[in-house]
């Protein structure tokens, strides 16, 4: 095998937005932006051969273990071939899953620093007598929340295929969200825009749950928890999107019992003139892709309702799917690429996200989808369930991302506790889960 | 109905699911099991109404019919005015 010599990968506009969103963090007193993925194994993976498979991953991937480096007004990732991912192994005095959580809050709320510390780490926790988690942690410059997966999967191929070869890669140059807005005629690409930045002005705020109208915005440390819904509810809430949306749309009942359970636990005073907003994250990416990994490919639609329209629970699940029928009609995913490929810069970013918080922030909200076939076993060993984490600031202080993990639905939360407490965050899941479920569609 | 299809069949297997020519399906092939998903639907429904001027409500959808070809031509030449 021939070694790739040390290179300089520039990041694409989305790497440069989503680093820009990090610095801002940073500057705030957040760890960052920063993305975990979590796997539940059945049972206790072989540590030599994870290690042997991580350590191929860096060598194919460089730039998995490099470091920023700013030099003449450019970032790009300077990769070493030398360098390796690091993995942490974590052996835990307690089956208890609370030990799992905490471990992860930990990681998630640490200071990273890109220009420093790998942008990509690994950590299995053992557990005394029940199976193995497996923590992915990486700056979201690196890649998006879906690329998550699919360095997972490419460590299994690295796993199974023990004897093969590696052909060393070259550096990928394309800046692949430019291409995909330029495969759009100039035409649309204008019209989109003026959608979005019209969409954006003058809207009403969101309403969130704290009852501090907060005017700076508020850094972690992050809270996390997840539940996991057995098979039977998770069919039936799939069937109930199908009767509603005409096909598996998971997003709309998933934002409404979402919107709910926010009104519900809201305070009384502080909904009248406010609205329900979420950006769905869309991936880019052609089925099956497994390029690229190590960059962000991504955009948003908005999806938002307001308070006289949350009464009923499957009136509403028609309603988002149909606003987000008309999203994809007027472009609103590519007018959100340009416009993030723009202000991509991080001081016009510093500069939008440093006015009044609450008027530039949506809920945090992403559905992952259904887990890839390849993930079913991890290092030969079978998972249980997937959980995804972002952090992120207050306001929003609430982040909820969901996925599909071998026929059960996978919710996982994040808070920030100086803002919304533990009691009224677990409140807000407990409500969302019942809502989600319920037979019934009524308040 | 034929410009139709291969109009339809470009759009699916040339920018949704693109696919090497030599291998897109049979009209009766199972799209979901090809990488239909629920962000492509929208993409497609957007597709059949601004470029095949034919608007598929909501509640005419069926999951069964649009996962081949075959149904959502059904479809298209049901809702054609």
């Amino acid at each position: 095998m021939t070694h790739l010599q040390p290179y300089l990968q520039p990041l694409n506009s989305l790497d440069r937005f989503e680093l820009g969103v990090h610095e801002f963090l940073q500057s705030i007193g957040q760890p960052g932006l920063k993305l975990q993925l979590h796997l539940w194994l059945e049972g206790r993976v072989d540590l030599e051969s994870l290690r042997a498979s991580i350590s191929r991953l860096a060598r194919l991937h460089p730039v998995s273990a490099s470091r920023l480096a700013h030099s003449w007004r450019r970032v790009r990732w300077r990769t070493d071939r030398d360098a390796d991912c690091p993995l942490e192994v974590h052996d835990l005095a307690t089956d208890d899953e609370a030990a799992v959580w905490a471990l992860a809050e930990r990681l998630i709320s640490r200071f990273s620093a890109p220009d420093k510390d790998p942008p990509l780490t690994f950590h299995l926790l053992r557990r005394p007598s029940a199976g193995d988690v497996l923590f992915v942690e990486w700056v979201h410059a690196l890649m998006d929340g879906k690329a998550g997966e699919m360095a997972l999967c490419e460590l299994n191929r690295l796993y199974r295929e023990q004897g093969t070869i590696e052909a060393p890669r070259p550096p990928q140059r394309k800046n692949e969200p430019m291409a995909h807005i330029k495969s759009y005629p100039l035409r649309k690409r204008i019209a989109a825009v003026r959608g979005t930045l019209r969409r954006g002005a003058g809207r009403r705020t969101v309403l969130l749950m704290s009852d501090r109208d907060l005017a700076t915005w508020v850094s972690g440390p992050m809270r996390l928890t997840g539940r996991v819904i057995d098979e039977e509810r998770t069919a039936a809430v799939v069937a109930r999107a199908k009767k509603l949306c005409g096909f598996a749309n998971l997003t709309p009942p998933l934002l409404a019992s979402t919107y709910r359970a926010i009104g519900s636990h809201a305070p009384e005073g502080d909904r009248a003139d406010r609205m329900y907003r979420a950006p769905v994250p869309i991936n880019l990416r052609p089925p099956g892709a497994r390029e690229p990994i190590f960059r962000n490919l991504v955009t948003y639609v908005g999806l938002s309702a307001v308070e006289e329209e949350l009464a009923d629970r499957d009136e509403l699940t028609r309603l988002l799917n149909h606003r987000m029928r008309k999203q994809f009609a007027s472009r609103s995913d590519l007018g959100s690429l340009i416009v993030m490929s723009r202000i991509a810069r991080s001081r016009l970013i510093q500069r939008r996200l440093g006015k009044h918080p609450r008027s530039k922030i949506s809920l945090g909200y992403a559905y992952h989808g259904e887990m890839p076939g390849d993930l079913e076993q991890f290092c030969g060993v079978p998972v249980a369930r997937e959980f995804f984490m972002t952090s992120l600031p207050a306001p929003p202080g609430l982040g909820i991302s969901v996925n599909l993990c071998r026929g059960r639905l996978n919710i996982s939360m994040v808070f920030v506790s100086k803002v919304i407490p533990e009691a009224l965050a677990h409140g807000f899941l407990d409500s969302f889960v019942e809502d989600l479920t319920r037979n019934g569609a009524g308040r | 109905m034929s410009g139709m299809r291969d109009r339809l069949r470009k759009h699916l297997f040339g920018e949704l699911i693109p696919l090497p020519a030599a291998d897109w399906p049979e009209d009766q092939a199972d799209l979901f099991e090809i990488g239909l998903d629920s962000v492509r639907i929208m993409r497609l429904l957007v597709f059949i109404e601004e470029e095949l001027g034919v608007r598929i409500p909501e509640e005419a959808i069926d999951p069964e019919r649009i996962a081949r070809v075959g149904g959502l031509l059904t479809l298209i030449a049901e809702h054609r005015s």
